[in-house]
């Protein structure tokens, strides 16, 4: 008898398990952008340190730079930023439609910024900026071809300034793919019910990771563009 | 029992709010890309510049990301966040400053 | 069906999937804790018999058993191995899991399923670094994969920097887990000072694994880039700094130190008051030095840097920050060795592998100030003597309270225990075999040995005799005790919840636990440790 009960027990326990912690939820989010933000803090420390050591370098390479561009994409993500913090006020006010529509339009931002960052990336490799090409420092071809008029092939620490700027805003365009997926999921579940007005955690932890990437952002602006 | 912070009634922000948080993000990028022009001396241009970038973060992190409306106990945790890296990258330059 | 107090009940052995299939897709956090265990245990000791090669390499100053280049790929994969797959996760992921739920009174951690997934990372993060033994030639680099070399030079570095990364993922989402499992997972009635002091210690290493991991990970990716695409990162000739790789390493590497010894730490805390039965010692101050021993550990990377030619001011800056984190683990010992005078001490295994955690790190500690001395350090670098220090801490510190671990949450795990007296005899063996091993290591690094060279000049024969002789004790001391618990695992005498008359919640359940420990909730009336209220002393069935 006490074993049936036993077991009876064991059983109930595995439905009940199943409970919500939004709060929890939440936490858990942000504890994982502390992780990014130190993530990026690595590659932060590593452009103070450099940029410390080539001010006028970095200032020649930046110049290379499309500020309009850069600027447009600032404006860009903050709008997509704005809509996400609508989407769920909407979803909390009982407008899952409008929610959706603001989401639609987050994602619509992600795609413009990433086809700005396309089309500046293209740009500098059309022109040679790429590690391993004729005019950058340290290239295979450089180092082999070194009939390039010295004065065509950048100075070292400038070559420095590019290697962040991709590595920095292409480890930042593989963020903002990722919230967009992330975006779009959220979209999935509100058409299905599974985020609505009661129940909007997932879609919080969204906006969380969307507005890191904007945070990103923020600062990569004027370390990259303006200096 | 687990942190107090449990919120009563979840804050919802108005649209309005969320816009004008927007204009004031807009104005302090316009003020970087504006400032960027000046020539200022030193270092004096890159402090500028960051501080207007955190300013425009802090707009983020505590209007967008709801820390306002949070429990206190994220914020002590954001801070923290910030305070480490900001330290970590202080530290690393006694190295440099000093070499 | 396992049995306690005549009742029978269903373990978390049998609840949910039986086989292979059933325990690598259970999200329960004891069977993960235990998935873990077998994993780590392994690769700990295969990581061992390369360190006994490496001894019995150096039995003789000649180097006559295994190439120079090879000696190289088993030092680093030694080191890889050993602070990767075994120090690192170590007791956080097998005992923090097990038992760190069911003190704090949950049914699971925060996030089971993500659990899951941290040792899915961490089995093939292994398995990526094992590749390196068949896939081409072995990194030699040693474990820091210091630039410029690895960028130049290092066989296979790529794929040993991308298992660490994907390791240190794994950590940082067993750290986030608990750091939610113990924000939000507390019973009712337990405050923050409530809790147990291994879940305090493991609230300070999920801290340090969420802060610190990622700018290893980021680094490494770095490094990858760098071999990948030669950008210069690294490279002087193209603006780059060899001496920020260090920087950045160790940037992680230094707190990680502590994200070794901080669960160990609070093992001792609980193992202590239980084996004195008297209430811990300063219980707020071992807390908050959990905490300032995460906070400036944090600060105190550069000591690793003194030879690199970092500036003057930092060196002497760093110094002096290491010498104050000797103080809030100092703290630690005395309020330990408070809780125990007075006490009503039994002298079982897991209280004696404490003691030897106690005594080696002491030792690790106390050389560890003589490594943080600027000026003793310029002379010591890259000698024997770091080589003994680091020992006694990792080994002497983390793997002794694993092993403390091991002896003391054994019953919970099996509902068996073991002989003690075979478990001390194997004890014993393996302390004076540890001594042994490490302690001319000390010596030999005074009288000049570099380290990482696989063989030496003849003045050094004695004592690396001395030691390769004493890795052969050590490792029949390992071996019996492994030998012994694996033994007692299916044939040890049974026990009910409370054998050692802890007043923790893990030793309310039964032994082992069900599925979700708790038929319900409990209601948290009384302190961890109040022994001073509640007679523990007397025989478990006296007490019932």
């Amino acid at each position: 008898m006490a074993q049936a009960a036993e077991l009876h027990l064991t059983e109930a326990h595995a439905e009940h398990d199943e409970h919500r912690d939004d709060i929890g939820s939440k936490l858990g989010m942000w504890f994982f952008l502390f992780t990014e933000i130190l993530l990026f803090g690595g590659l932060f420390i590593v452009y103070s340190v450099y940029r410390f050591k080539h001010a006028e370098a970095f200032a020649t390479a930046s110049a290379e730079l499309d500020v309009f561009i850069g600027t447009i994409n600032t404006l860009v993500l903050i709008t997509s930023s704005m809509t996400v913090a609508m989407s769920i006020s909407a979803i909390q006010r009982k407008k899952p439609r409008l929610a959706i529509n603001l989401l639609w339009f987050t994602i619509f931002c992600a795609g413009v910024f990433m086809f700005n960052k396309y089309f500046e990336w293209g740009h500098k490799f059309d022109h040679g900026i790429y590690p391993g090409s004729s005019i950058f420092p340290g290239g295979s071809t450089a180092r082999e071809a070194w009939q390039v008029t010295p004065s065509e092939v950048f100075a070292p620490a400038e070559g420095m300034f590019f290697v962040l700027y991709y590595l920095m805003t292409g480890l930042h365009g593989l963020h903002v793919i990722i919230g967009s997926i992330f975006i779009i999921v959220i979209i999935a579940k509100i058409k299905r019910g599974t985020q609505s007005h009661d129940n909007f955690a997932q879609h919080e932890n969204a906006g969380l990771y969307w507005h890191l990437v904007d945070l990103i952002w923020i600062y990569l602006f004027p370390l990259m563009y303006l200096i | 029992m687990s942190d107090n912070h449990e919120a009563h009634a979840h804050h919802i922000s108005s649209f309005t709010f969320l816009a004008w948080i927007w204009v004031g993000l807009l104005v302090f990028t316009a003020m970087t890309v504006f400032l960027a022009d000046v020539q200022f001396s030193g270092s004096l241009g890159i402090l500028v510049a960051m501080a207007i970038a955190t300013l425009k973060a802090f707009l983020v992190v505590y209007y967008y990301m709801h820390l306002k409306f949070d429990s206190k106990v994220f914020s002590i945790m954001v801070g923290i966040c910030f305070a480490v890296l900001a330290v970590v990258i202080f530290v690393t330059f006694l190295d440099y400053i000093f070499r | 069906m396992k049995e306690l107090d005549g009742t029978e009940y269903v373990s978390f052995y049998e609840s949910g999937k039986k086989g292979f299939i059933g325990w690598i897709t259970s999200t329960d956090h004891k069977r993960i804790g235990l998935l873990y265990f077998y994993s780590l245990t392994a690769f700990f000791l295969t990581a061992v018999m390369l360190g006994l090669v490496m001894r019995l390499e150096l039995l003789t100053p000649e180097g006559n058993l295994v190439e120079p280049q090879t000696y190289n790929g088993i030092f680093t994969l030694h080191g890889v191995m050993m602070i990767f797959l075994f120090v690192i996760p170590g007791i956080p992921a097998v005992f923090g899991n097990i038992a760190m739920p069911i003190m704090i009174g949950a049914k699971d951690v925060a996030f089971p399923r993500l659990n899951l997934m941290s040792w899915y990372m961490y089995v093939a993060g292994a398995f990526i670094a094992l590749s390196t033994l068949v896939v081409g030639e072995l990194p030699d680099t040693g474990w820091t994969f210091y630039a410029p070399y690895s960028v130049e030079m290092g066989n296979n570095v790529i794929l040993a920097a991308l298992a660490a990364f994907i390791l240190g993922f794994s950590s940082i989402l067993t750290g986030l887990n608990f750091l939610t499992t113990i924000h939000r997972l507390r019973a009712p009635g337990m405050k923050w000072f409530d809790m147990p002091l291994f879940a305090w210690a493991l609230y300070a290493t999920g801290w340090i694994q969420l802060l610190a991991t990622p700018v290893v990970g980021i680094t490494l990716l770095m490094l990858v880039a760098e071999k990948a695409l030669g950008v210069g990162l690294f490279d002087p000739a193209l603006g780059g700094d060899p001496v920020l790789y260090q920087h950045l390493f160790w940037i992680y590497s230094h707190p990680a130190v502590y994200i070794m010894v901080l669960p160990g730490m609070g093992v001792v805390s609980e193992i202590i008051p239980v084996f004195a039965k008297r209430k811990i010692f300063g219980y707020k101050a071992i807390a908050y030095s959990s905490l300032a021993i995460a906070f400036v550990g944090y600060f105190v990377w550069g000591h690793h840097m003194y030879t690199s030619g970092m500036s003057g001011p930092a060196r002497v800056i760093f110094s002096v920050l290491t010498f104050l984190v000797a103080i809030p683990s100092a703290i630690k010992v005395f309020n330990w060795l408070a809780t125990l005078y007075k006490g009503s001490i039994d002298l079982g295994a897991p209280l004696l592998y404490t003691l030897g955690f106690i005594f080696l790190f002491l030792i690790g500690g106390l050389t560890g100030l003589v490594n943080g001395a600027l000026a003793a350090d310029i002379h010591l670098h890259d000698t024997y003597f770091v080589v003994g220090h680091f020992h006694y801490v990792m080994f002497g510190g983390t793997g002794y309270a694993f092993f403390a671990a091991m002896h003391y949450w054994f019953p919970k795990i099996t509902g068996r225990v073991y002989s003690q007296s075979a478990a001390k005899t194997a004890f014993w063996v393996q302390f004076v075999g540890f001594n042994m091993l490490y302690f001319p290591m000390l010596i030999l690094g005074m009288m000049g040995m570099p380290r990482r060279y696989y063989s030496y000049l003849p003045e050094f024969e004695f004592w690396n005799q001395v030691s390769t002789l004493g890795s052969w004790v050590m490792v029949a001391g390992l071996l019996a005790m492994f030998g012994i618990l694996a033994r007692a695992w299916n044939h040890g005498e049974r026990v009910g919840r409370n054998p050692w008359g802890g007043l923790t919640l893990e030793w309310t359940v039964e032994s082992p636990p069900t599925l979700f420990n708790f038929a319900k909730i409990p209601v948290v009336s009384h302190g961890p440790y109040d022994y001073d209220k509640i007679d523990m002393t007397q025989p478990e069935e006296a007490r019932a």
